[in-house]
């Protein structure tokens, strides 16, 4: 099950996830949720309700956060649970993204 | 039949006798007042004016005219000097090595001996109007001009007399009218004093039309220039064999069309066309184009409809239904043998003819290095594949002249014709230790194959022979039969097939076998690599002998399968590990999510099952779509971490490193992937 609600302000919109997240969000996340907080300049990524992630759901979540960081804008990875983490790590996403993306 | 010949001498010889009467005679030269005209001349032949033919033309004509008819005879030929040399040096690009003084000389000659008949025809004249005397007077000389300059090729390259010359006659009008309107007018004002500015007058009319004609020209030759790139890049990505064909084909398109006296307007697009005609081959696969021997009757048709093709973006690309249909017929045979509609004789439009001897040209100018073979291969396809009409046009003089004309490539070994040939001996030796039985059949009707044991297999070659028959053309078809495979060729005679058939089955086998052998290796190396972890099955039963008890499946159809396969293992995961081994936990639904995805990306469909061992739960997902390339497995498993932005679809590496063991089963028919997992699986059941 994978569910997302955004909450934004003046400058800046936070997409709090919920559920998991694989190759079954990719169409939510191209077709929703990135044309929703594309006009904002501080994008945050909140996985608190996140609790798995495969390689497909990586994937997207690299391309989101690039397609976004073409556009100028800010984005934050933030309260990601350690298990999550975990695969992060198994595909070195910090090398990727960099690891000033995560807090 | 060579450039020093005794009419060329005779030229050249009046050219030079002109300089020295004109040296001679220097003292009636006014060089102070002609300086102008001088000038005219040489402006005029540094900036000819291009013609949409392709020729040039120069208009300093003008100038001669005018210094005949004000000066006299004498200044004219100093014109005529100049201008010559400019002109010839200008075609040489300036570099004074490529200079060849017998050419000015026989160049000067033929000039010579113009501007005098024109100048006689002119002072007859003399009482009538300027407008009559100049028009004339260009008329008489261009004419006179023509017909030596076509006595010379016809001396050297061997064209015909007179050839073209009804074109040629039309494009007389332009030089005519030029000299009819602009040598009158600056006669008159010779007379008041005004040479400088009359000069100046005529140069930027005269300029203003260069001016245009080039920028039009220019256009024309970028779309040429294009058109050769683009058949340049296909070819290249078919062989390199292949480079420069089109272009070569389009070069000896457009000399062809000299030689008939084609008609001009159209030559530029039909030479374009030709060098296009194989673009289509770009859209075939390269294993057809690229193979080597003769092409099985499926394949045969694959390569035939590249006639179809090129004709669908020549017309794309010009909207003109005519030149799509020349391009979609130059493999149209003269006896109605060829593709793709079996036209016959002149119902094959004229241009796709004149592609398809120039197509058969080029083939054979680079396969052959001797002329005179060129010319015998060129007569045997005469009437059978290209138009005896147009190969009685072409001789050995030409042959020669076109091969100056084509960019050389090495030569080829042997001759690798379009015509396909029977498979060499050495290659039928060298495959005998691999192949089965072979036969030879004659087919004459259907009674003739009655003997044949292999009923399916009689019912299949019958058609094929029959075809044979029709079209009488050798081909060869890859046949199965009561899990046996065969080879057939189809060598067809005046009322019977000879049928050579041949059992491939061992063949197979020996490959199937090669197969067999690499997986064992690969097998061997994974193992090692992975320590053990990873099993690469020869067949799919080693799995399956390997599974424990079943609890559960479910066919994975959609991206949703993939949580509904995560919940299913869930299910089966014990109470205690989920509280105490999230990690483990987290492994195990990241290797399932893995196996589903990986198998919805690659094969649509498939099923997903879970099974158990003592301490052991087995996840087994199999599909029926195209393997997984083992080759790529050692490479994932050495490399452990993936930092390039390629990383995505890393899903075996993470199923490798989830699971505790792994064995896989891959051919072409499907994979199957069993996952293991330690647990302590104590309420299983």
């Amino acid at each position: 099950m994978f569910a997302y609600q955004i909450v934004t302000d003046e400058v800046q919109a936070t997409i709090y996830f919920e559920g998991d997240i694989d190759i079954d969000a990719g169409d939510v996340l191209e077709d929703e949720i990135e044309p929703a907080v594309a006009p904002y300049t501080n994008i945050i990524l909140n996985l608190e309700k996140v609790f798995f992630v495969d390689s497909s759901g990586i994937g997207l979540i690299i391309r989101l956060v690039q397609v976004l960081q073409e556009l100028g804008r800010n984005v934050y990875i933030e309260q990601t649970q350690p298990e999550v983490m975990e695969v992060f790590e198994l595909l070195q996403l910090d090398e990727i993204l960099g690891k000033e993306i995560f807090r | 039949m060579k450039e020093k010949n005794g009419y060329t001498i005779l030229l050249s010889l009046v050219g030079v006798a002109s300089i020295v009467y004109m040296i001679r005679e220097w003292h009636s030269i006014a060089l102070f007042a002609i300086a102008p005209i001088l000038f005219l001349i040489v402006l005029l032949d540094l900036f000819p004016v291009r013609l949409l033919s392709g020729e040039e033309y120069s208009g300093s004509l003008v100038g001669f005219l005018i210094l005949a008819l004000a000066f006299g005879y004498n200044p004219a030929i100093l014109g005529i000097v100049i201008s010559t040399i400019i002109s010839y040096t200008r075609k040489k690009n300036f570099d004074i090595r490529q200079m060849n003084l017998f050419r000015i000389c026989s160049a000067l000659g033929k000039s010579v001996i113009s501007i005098y008949l024109s100048y006689q025809v002119m002072e007859a004249l003399n009482p009538f109007s300027t407008y009559i005397q100049a028009g004339l007077g260009a008329l008489v000389f261009s004419l006179v001009y023509m017909l030596l300059l076509a006595g010379a090729s016809t001396t050297i390259i061997g064209t015909p007399f007179l050839n073209d010359m009804v074109l040629k006659l039309k494009e007389l009008i332009v030089p005519v009218l030029l000299c009819t309107i602009i040598v009158p007018h600056f006669l008159r004002h010779i007379s008041l004093g005004n040479i400088v500015y009359e000069t100046v007058y005529v140069l930027l009319f005269l300029l203003l039309i260069i001016f245009l004609s080039h920028g039009f020209i220019r256009q024309l030759q970028i779309r040429m220039k294009s058109s050769e790139e683009f058949i340049r890049l296909s070819e290249l990505r078919i062989s390199q064999r292949n480079e420069g064909h089109g272009k070569n084909t389009g070069i000896l398109c457009q000399y062809m069309l000299e030689l008939l006296a084609y008609p001009k307007k159209r030559r530029t697009d039909l030479v374009n066309y030709t060098t296009l005609h194989d673009i289509g081959k770009s859209l075939l696969p390269m294993e057809i184009l690229t193979k080597r021997g003769a092409l099985s009757l499926t394949e045969e048709k694959e390569y035939q409809s590249h006639a179809t093709e090129s004709s669908n973006i020549i017309y794309a690309i010009s909207g003109d239904k005519k030149a799509a249909a020349w391009v979609l017929h130059h493999h149209e045979r003269y006896d109605g043998k060829g593709f793709p509609s079996g036209l016959k004789g002149q119902d094959i439009p004229y241009e796709s003819r004149i592609i398809a001897l120039c197509n058969h040209l080029e083939h054979l100018l680079s396969s052959h290095s001797d002329n005179v073979d060129v010319l015998h291969q060129l007569q045997r396809l005469s009437g059978k594949v290209l138009d005896p009409k147009l190969i009685q046009r072409i001789t050995l003089e030409i042959i020669i002249a076109l091969r100056q004309l084509v960019i050389t490539k090495p030569l080829l070994e042997g001759s690798d014709l379009i015509d396909s040939e029977l498979p060499s001996v050495d290659e039928h030796k060298e495959m005998s230790g691999f192949t089965g039985g072979t036969v030879l059949l004659k087919y004459k009707d259907h009674h003739s194959l009655q003997e044949m044991e292999d009923i399916h297999l009689k019912n299949q070659l019958g058609p094929l022979a029959e075809h044979a028959l029709r079209v009488s053309e050798n081909f060869y078809e890859v046949i199965q039969s009561n899990q046996k495979t065969f080879e057939a060729h189809f060598y067809p005679e005046n009322n019977w097939v000879a049928i050579v058939l041949t059992d491939i089955t061992p063949a197979l086998e020996y490959r199937e076998q090669l197969h067999q052998s690499t997986m064992r290796s690969y097998k061997d190396v994974i193992e090692t690599l992975s320590k053990s972890k990873i099993d690469i099955c020869l067949e799919q039963q080693e799995i399956e002998e390997h599974l424990g008890s079943p609890l559960a499946n479910m066919d994975i159809m959609t991206k949703s399968d993939v949580s509904s396969g995560r919940s299913l293992v869930m299910e089966y995961i014990p109470e205690e590990l989920k509280i105490n081994q999230p990690k483990k936990l987290m492994h195990i639904k990241l290797a399932v999510s893995e196996g589903v995805t990986n198998l919805i990306k690659h094969a649509a469909h498939g099923k997903l099952s879970v099974y158990s061992k003592p301490n052991v739960l087995q996840i087994y997902i199999t599909d029926h779509g195209s393997g997984i390339p083992i080759h790529e497995l050692p490479k994932m498993i050495l490399i452990s971490g993936y930092s390039s932005k390629r990383s995505l679809g890393k899903g075996f590496a993470l199923m490798y490193t989830s699971a505790d063991r792994i064995m896989v089963h891959t051919s072409s028919k499907g994979t199957s992937i069993l996952l293991e997992f330690d647990v302590l699986l104590e309420e299983a059941g």
